[in-house]
């Protein structure tokens, strides 16, 4: 065993104040950019009724989000000065999100078998609902 | 923690290290991967549901549009930035903790309480409580269509409404449940504090419920965008 030792030691890696001001400033500004995006994609797509907008906003969307998440990680949550074994537990979980993910991926270009437990909800007399409506919420189009 | 005395020196001021660790250093990180195994799992946990939203948003995306429609951005985007500044401080506090200076570690700690107590006003105030009002919890009791409704939210299918809100109300809720425990975390963590249990005398359990914390605020910036900002 290591000799006992009375030195205090530096085993944190302190990150100045000015990082957290710095990242918590560019957080409110992505979310202000995904709002915004959000809102004039809409807009866009209200005028042109473009699928390739919606996707398009879709993308710019979850990039913003999956930016906002690194900037967490590395900074709020210390990631970026941790250990190596450190990283690689920080990685893991989001690794596996995204392998289940593409494996999901399955399920979504399969057809899917309706469900007849699930109850049909009545329209409520409060509204007049209009549009069409799908006798089984769990039937795909087109199969 | 173990609770039994170390065999390295110990002084005053300076972080216990226990017989295990070689030094202080491995003893730290090992608090940390642990930590980090654990949010592991919860990222497993809300994967799973991010990945079972994604598939029924992905089969029914324009019903859920119209659905989503009846979520209020504005309240959303408030409750998102809540979360930011809170994420702020509970760093700032994690900063505090590693330069002992204890007062300014409890006023940081306690802001964050105050701002995971706003987010859980906004979502019950002016979220939840509308929508419990107006039929929207799902159940025998779900009714889709209210006066005043958004048209083209009133235009979706009711059942593909339920299942959404089944989704939205599973998701946020069990997020707000991880708000409430992570106010019992910190306010736990300020008693010991106060009192001066040796236990928070080093910074790492402060980063620990730190780590809990930004995972918090990590799920609701992706919560947010996939529910409220739905693109048509």
């Amino acid at each position: 065993m290591a000799e006992a030792t009375h030195e205090h030691q530096e085993h944190h890696h302190e990150i100045d104040p000015k990082l957290f001001v710095r990242t918590f400033m560019w957080l409110t500004l992505l979310m202000g950019l995904t709002i915004g995006a959000a809102i004039m994609g809409e807009r866009i797509a209200e005028s042109n009724q473009s699928a390739l907008l919606s996707y398009a906003a879709n993308a710019i969307a979850l990039t913003i989000a999956c930016w906002k998440a690194t900037l967490v990680i590395l900074n709020f949550m210390g990631v970026k000065q941790a250990s190596r074994l450190t990283q690689v537990y920080a990685a893991m979980g989001f690794i596996w999100v995204t392998l289940m993910g593409i494996v999901i991926c399955d399920y979504a270009t399969r057809h899917w078998e309706p469900e007849a437990s699930w109850e049909k909800v009545p329209p409520s007399p409060n509204t007049q609902i209009q549009g069409p409506r799908m006798d089984n919420p769990f039937a795909v189009e087109g199969h | 923690m173990a609770a039994h005395a170390p065999t390295h020196g110990h002084q005053e001021g300076q972080d216990e290290v226990f017989h295990q660790y070689k030094d202080l250093g491995q003893q730290n990180e090992s608090y940390i991967v642990g930590m980090w195994a654990f949010l592991v799992t919860e990222v497993m946990f809300f994967g799973a549901l991010f990945c079972m939203y994604m598939l029924y948003r992905w089969q029914h995306q324009e019903e859920f549009y119209k659905i989503h429609r009846t979520l209020s951005i504005g309240w959303g985007g408030v409750n998102t930035f809540v979360l930011l500044v809170s994420s702020f401080s509970m760093a700032m506090a994690v900063y505090f903790a590693q330069q002992k200076k204890r007062k300014q570690q409890q006023m940081a700690l306690a802001f964050t309480c105050l701002c995971a107590f706003g987010f859980l006003f906004v979502k019950i105030v002016f979220e939840w409580t509308g929508k419990f009002q107006h039929g929207l919890l799902p159940g025998p009791a779900f009714t889709w269509g209210y006066e005043g409704m958004d048209p083209v939210a009133a235009s979706a299918d009711p059942s593909v409404a339920q299942l959404f809100y089944s989704l939205y109300f599973a998701m946020t809720g069990l997020h707000g449940i991880h708000v409430v425990v992570g106010i019992l975390v910190i306010a736990a963590l300020m008693f010991m504090t106060w009192k001066k249990y040796p236990q928070v005398e080093s910074y790492i359990p402060t980063e620990m419920v730190g780590l809990y914390w930004h995972f918090v605020d990590l799920v609701w910036i992706f919560l947010y965008p996939l529910f409220y900002l739905i693109p048509q």
